[in-house]
């Protein structure tokens, strides 16, 4: 199978273009920050220079599965750096990862619609089935966003990883193209003020995926008929429904 | 690298693997029954395909590859740990393929000697390993020798027109007691 050449990708918040060898200087400067280094497995290599980067950013370019993108904010100025790794056409999965390098992006919701952006990708146009990553169990912050874009905690890998030589645990997540809710962030309910039970009601003729999905409490299903004043979630622990299908259709 | 490092049981003896085996191992991974588990060989190999693989993992200083015979000699299957030095861990890998020998504890063996070997001769922190969900012998084997199960991968796999769920397992050093 050959894949569609990588394209720039635009959000809300941030547009997706294709990382270039001109991109390692950020590249350099951010994973030498401690704050952003606590984070990634580079914490237990070299200190990146401008020559070890250049090479590790040359092969990834060169690696045809994979897909490395530079995250811009809507100013054009690199923020951060997202990717698919190990892109596997036989399984049809790939490996999620993320770095916003620029530390005043932190929990602006520009890594959630960067990773949106790539998830599209990766079950739109690369016809990809699962996305997987794994993130250190102590940073809720990036756990948080994984979830709001509809990733599901598989397990706890113990000591996974050394971070500045002591073992820190790990999460394994991942979203499938079954799971929905990839591409519309769930609303918080407007009573308990918590997203993780709230779940999208869909409308129109469902399908066998749908109809396995309500009996799973994933959707609710609510008929042919929908009209602008017609609720478009449903929270599972408050019993009630809210939002506007208007308003929460993507 | 194929380990130069002889390891002997109580009932198999690891040893390096020798380029008189891959015949053997082409023989046996023939048989989709042998291959049934084995996320690496989805296809039967050829004999070059074999020889290269052994060339290969020869080159891989990372990789550690032991032949697993019978305490009386007799080749039974392969296993590995590939190592991760940064992280002090490793993912292991085994395989009885002469399905004769199945059953009779030789992989509980080579795992519990693998285990030793990562723990106290390479100071590992953990070993991990993934296997599918369904493969309820190689889980029940893992679970004796002190794995624990950590999750599931859902659809991890795509094997013959059916997603699979893949199981990932792991030892810590501090959990694991020698035998």
């Amino acid at each position: 199978m050959t894949f569609p050449p990588i394209s720039t990708l635009d959000g809300p918040l941030v547009s997706l273009r294709p990382a270039t060898p001109a991109d390692v200087e950020y590249l350099v400067r951010w994973f030498n920050d401690p704050d952003v280094l606590h984070w990634l497995h580079l914490s237990e290599m070299p200190r990146p220079t401008l020559e070890s980067e250049s090479a590790r950013l040359e092969s990834h370019l060169r690696d045809p599965y994979r897909r490395s993108w530079m995250i811009d904010n809507h100013q054009g100025q690199p923020i951060g750096n997202v990717g698919l790794a190990a892109i596997d056409d036989v399984h049809f999965r790939a490996e999620l990862y993320i770095s916003v390098g620029e530390r005043a992006y932190w929990s602006g919701g520009y890594g959630t619609d960067a990773i949106r952006l790539v998830l599209r990708c990766a079950f739109e146009e690369l016809g990809l089935n699962r996305v997987f990553l794994i993130a250190d169990a102590d940073n809720p912050r990036a756990i948080r966003c994984y979830q709001k874009c509809g990733f599901v905690q598989e397990g706890v890998l113990r000591g996974h990883r050394l971070r500045f030589g002591e073992p820190i645990d790990m999460v394994m997540m991942s979203v499938l193209k079954g799971d929905l809710g990839y591409e519309k962030e769930a609303a918080p309910c407007p009573r308990c003020e918590q997203a993780d039970k709230v779940i999208p009601i869909i409308y129109g003729l469902p399908g066998e995926d749908l109809e396995q999905d309500a009996k799973n409490e994933k959707v609710v299903l609510a008929g042919c008929l929908v009209g602008p004043t017609d609720p478009a979630y449903y929270c599972k622990r408050c019993g009630m429904d809210f939002g506007l299908t208007h308003l929460g259709v993507a | 690298m194929i380990s130069e490092s002889v390891l002997e049981g109580q009932k198999v003896r690891l040893r390096p693997v020798r380029p008189a085996d891959l015949q053997s191992f082409t023989h046996w991974l023939a048989d989709p029954e042998v291959r049934r588990w084995l996320a690496a060989v989805e296809k039967p190999p050829t004999l070059d395909e074999e020889i290269a693989w052994y060339e290969e993992t020869r080159a891989n200083p990372n990789n550690v590859l032991w032949a697993i015979e019978s305490l009386e000699g007799q080749l039974v299957g392969t296993c590995e740990l590939r190592m991760a030095a940064k992280h002090r861990k490793a993912e292991l890998g085994i395989s009885i393929h002469d399905k004769e020998e199945w059953s009779k504890g030789y992989g509980t063996d080579a795992v519990r000697l693998m285990l030793e070997y990562g723990f106290e001769d390479m100071e590992l922190n953990r070993i991990e390993l993934t296997t599918d969900e369904d493969n309820a012998r190689g889980r029940r084997c893992y679970e004796k020798c002190g794995f624990v199960e950590e999750g599931m991968r859902r659809q991890d796999r795509f094997v013959q027109g059916n997603f699979s769920n893949t199981v990932m397992m792991s030892v810590l050093r501090e959990d694991w007691q020698p035998s």
